[in-house]
């Protein structure tokens, strides 16, 4: 894992990438020591799914979803698509 | 490694975190993934939530879901079995039979109570369906 502050990761955000993302080094960016950020390399599948689902988590609780309702959803879909079928 | 076939309603609980995002990790970590037409299920489900999330939200998961499932093989599952109460879960079961799967992971309880003993003269002898829970809790 390799850290950067703010500034030189807005200098060199390029080979950064090039030299040690794309290598499938981690960089944690950091403001006045503090960690900011992560970038993960897309090549590391679970840190990347990870983040995905992270992600989701946030936007669909943002939202006032919770799961109760949308597994209830996906079952009327379900229904939906079953009686699609058999028509 | 082990064939593992992933029902849609543990992918939709991993999105909401906990143990299903646990389990749904260490199956792209241990297992090789097999789906069918999930995909599409998925699509039409956030198609369905349109009135309750915004586009760009919904333009944002079904951009997500597809890069969960980008390692996954798709498969296309034929229709031989007719195991589950449930009719539209024997999907399920079909594709696990093309794809000769170890593990069904799934939160259906129609699918969890089928017993092992039925599985075996459709063609399904190694297959365990399991919850995320049980999935977690197995070494590996």
């Amino acid at each position: 894992m390799k850290f950067v502050n703010i500034r030189e990761f807005s200098s060199s955000a390029t080979k950064l990438l090039r030299d040690d993302v794309e290598k499938g080094q981690r960089v944690v960016i950091t403001r006045r020591g503090k960690p900011v950020g992560l970038i993960i390399p897309f090549t590391d599948k679970i840190a990347v799914a990870e983040a995905l689902l992270e992600e989701a988590d946030s936007l669909l609780k943002e939202s006032g979803l919770t799961e109760v309702d949308v597994l209830k959803t996906l079952e009327k879909v379900r229904a939906k698509k079953s009686l699609c079928l058999r028509l | 490694m082990p064939k593992v076939v992933i029902d849609a309603n543990v992918i939709v609980s991993a999105l909401f975190g906990g143990t299903p995002k646990k389990a749904f990790l260490k199956a792209l970590r241990t297992c090789d993934i097999y789906i069918s037409w999930i995909k599409l299920e998925l699509n039409s489900l956030l198609d369905e939530l349109d009135d309750k999330l915004d586009r760009s939200k919904i333009r944002r998961l079904r951009s997500i879901i597809l890069n969960l499932l980008s390692a996954s093989k798709v498969v296309e599952a034929g229709k031989k079995i007719e195991l589950s109460r449930d009719k539209k879960d024997n999907a399920y079961l079909n594709l696990c039979l093309r794809v000769r799967a170890d593990i069904l992971l799934t939160g259906d309880k129609d699918l969890l109570e089928i017993l092992p003993r039925k599985l075996k003269p459709s063609g399904l002898n190694r297959l365990k369906i399991v919850s995320p829970d049980v999935f977690l809790s197995e070494s590996k």
